[in-house]
């Protein structure tokens, strides 16, 4: 208690600014000793490594090829063409290499460690929970899939002829970084019920699904109530269409209103949702 | 024969101890259809045909192939053997009087034959549900000649399963070769989108391959569409089941010898 009281008195803005800096530091050579540490277990197993390289490759390859087969007999689906199809996986590339890369593995192990117990030695480390469950199974050699996704998009944004300006690319990484922040909320979310419900198979299930289903069709085939389903309540349809929208089209208002408002929305249930969780935690008993 | 069927009976318990996950894997399935009548709808807006495909027949091609896609469950046991192989489990096999090559499939034809009876409940409602759009070929001979290649189709499937398994003795871990294949057979064999919408020559090499007539050719059979001659599919699969047995057959008599028993 003296300490808290001691702790308020002298904490002043330039003091507590000071503070949120040491602790952002803290975190950054947190992520670098995570990343350290799975670089040097990867090199180990050096075919390994490559081999989930190409695999990850050829799900992107494959769906260029199914989508330029299917433009082969279509001109555009829904006003899109079929380099404004390569960019929307050229996106989905880099969002997916940007999140397996960082927080996919730990925030998929999540329920584990609720239903055996082992979050216990999180917690009891001077770290935020979620923040040490998230990025400790950090994997850098996935971020190597951000080059032909690059590549894929600089391709498609080449033919479709548009002049890229600094502004242009500022809005794509935010609008990028935003849906790599929802999707990381959204698995959050989904892994919080097993505080309550202790297995959640068939939620992860549905998760599955519903990210295979936003990887393979764009937001834009949405009409009507299938819209507003996976804009909105479920916005799995937002996460590569929004940015290549921007990129190859002017994105009108409204969109920018929906993305801010379902981040910040889905940001809050996800804080919520693990801290509710987290008071209902009873350890291995849970 | 008798202990085949005994395996066949266990790992017919085993699923329905966990016929949960077979029921909701069964319910899932209709994200795919989901996915599918999605995409398609916006497709045909404004256009009658699509790589030979009404929008129709291309419903009923989709809830066809799902439910094909999914009666192939061997793939899970090729990771199993592989574990078994590479922890030095594998000996279990080898010191019982019975052919691994043989319970690999008992277990895989009982599994095939109890999601089966769960999907073709699914399948029927999906069937339901899009019933403007399900339009299945009435004539008999296309279901016998269909379900003729499929099971041809899945007895390939299963041997090469077990092949990929077997090649655990020589390169201990494939795990990402099983995914790679996984992604690779799930294009090629037409279960991804059908076959005919690539190019003609593409579609024609894609035929010269087996997982053509894994899901391909009996889904655009039953769809009502003929996709060759039903004589030379039955040709072609015989001759790749004949292959794929000799092969592992060879390749197990001769690695078989590098399996140590206490992990390799």
């Amino acid at each position: 208690m003296k300490k808290a009281a001691n702790k308020n008195l002298g904490a002043g803005p330039a003091e507590g600014a000071m503070r949120r800096t040491a602790r952002i530091v803290k975190y950054i050579r947190l992520l670098y000793v995570f990343m350290k540490v799975k670089l040097n277990k990867n090199m180990m197993y050096s075919f390994n490594f490559w081999m989930a390289f190409i695999t990850d490759l050829s799900i992107f390859v494959l769906q260029v090829a199914m989508f330029s087969a299917i433009f082969l007999n279509v001109g555009t689906i829904n006003g899109w063409n079929v380099y404004q199809m390569i960019v929307f996986i050229g996106t989905f590339t880099i969002l997916d290499s940007l999140y397996m890369a960082t927080y996919f593995f730990g925030v998929l192990s999540i329920p584990e460690k609720i239903r055996t117990g082992t979050l216990d030695q999180y917690i009891l480390r001077p770290v935020g929970t979620l923040f040490y469950v998230s990025f400790e199974n950090i994997d850098p050699g996935s971020l190597l899939l951000t080059v032909p996704g690059i590549m894929m998009v600089a391709y498609g944004v080449g033919m479709l002829g548009i002049r890229i300006t600094l502004g242009a690319i500022a809005g794509y990484t935010f609008l990028l970084l935003a849906m790599y922040f929802l999707m990381y909320c959204l698995m959050i979310i989904i892994r919080s019920f097993a505080f309550r419900l202790v297995k959640v198979d068939s939620f992860l299930e549905i998760e599955g699904e519903l990210v295979n289903f936003s990887f393979r069709v764009p937001g834009i085939v949405f009409r009507g109530v299938w819209k507003l389903i996976f804009y909105v309540f479920l916005p799995y349809g937002l996460m590569a269409t929004i940015p290549v929208q921007f990129l190859t089209a002017a994105l009108e208002g409204k969109y920018w209103l929906l993305v801010l408002g379902v981040c910040t929305v889905f940001g809050f249930l996800c804080v919520f949702l693990w801290r509710s969780g987290m008071k209902h935690y009873g350890s291995a008993s849970s | 024969m008798r202990k085949y069927a005994e395996i066949a009976g266990i790992t017919w318990k085993s699923m329905m101890a966990y016929r949960y996950d077979v029921f909701a894997g069964a319910i899932f399935s209709i994200c795919k259809i989901l996915l599918a009548w999605l995409m398609w709808r916006v497709i045909f807006l404004n256009r009658e045909q699509v790589g030979g495909y009404d929008f129709a027949s291309m419903m009923t091609y989709y809830i066809i192939a799902s439910f094909l896609g999914r009666l192939d469950q061997s793939n899970g046991l090729n990771w199993q053997f592989c574990n078994e192989i590479r922890n030095g489990q594998f000996g279990k096999y080898i010191v019982r009087p019975l052919r691994p090559v043989l319970y690999f499939l008992s277990c895989s034809y009982s599994k095939s034959v109890y999601v089966f009876g769960v999907n073709i409940i699914a399948t029927a409602a999906w069937a339901l549900i899009f019933f403007k759009q399900f339009r299945i070929s009435p004539d008999i001979a296309d279901w016998c000649l269909a379900a003729l290649v499929f099971l041809l189709g899945m007895n390939f499937m299963i041997m090469f399963n077990y092949f990929l398994s077997i090649l655990c003795f020589r390169f201990i871990n494939i795990d990402g070769l099983n995914i790679l294949k996984s992604n690779l057979i799930e294009f090629v064999s037409g279960a991804l989108v059908p076959l005919s919408v690539f190019p003609a020559a593409v579609t024609k090499a894609f035929s010269l391959l087996p997982f053509y007539y894994t899901v391909y050719y009996p889904a655009s059979l039953l769809a009502g569409r003929n996709e060759g001659s039903p004589l030379a599919a039955v040709a072609a699969m015989l001759f790749w089941n004949t292959l794929i047995i000799v092969v592992s057959a060879l390749y197990y008599k001769k690695y078989v010898r590098k399996f140590e028993g206490a992990g390799i």
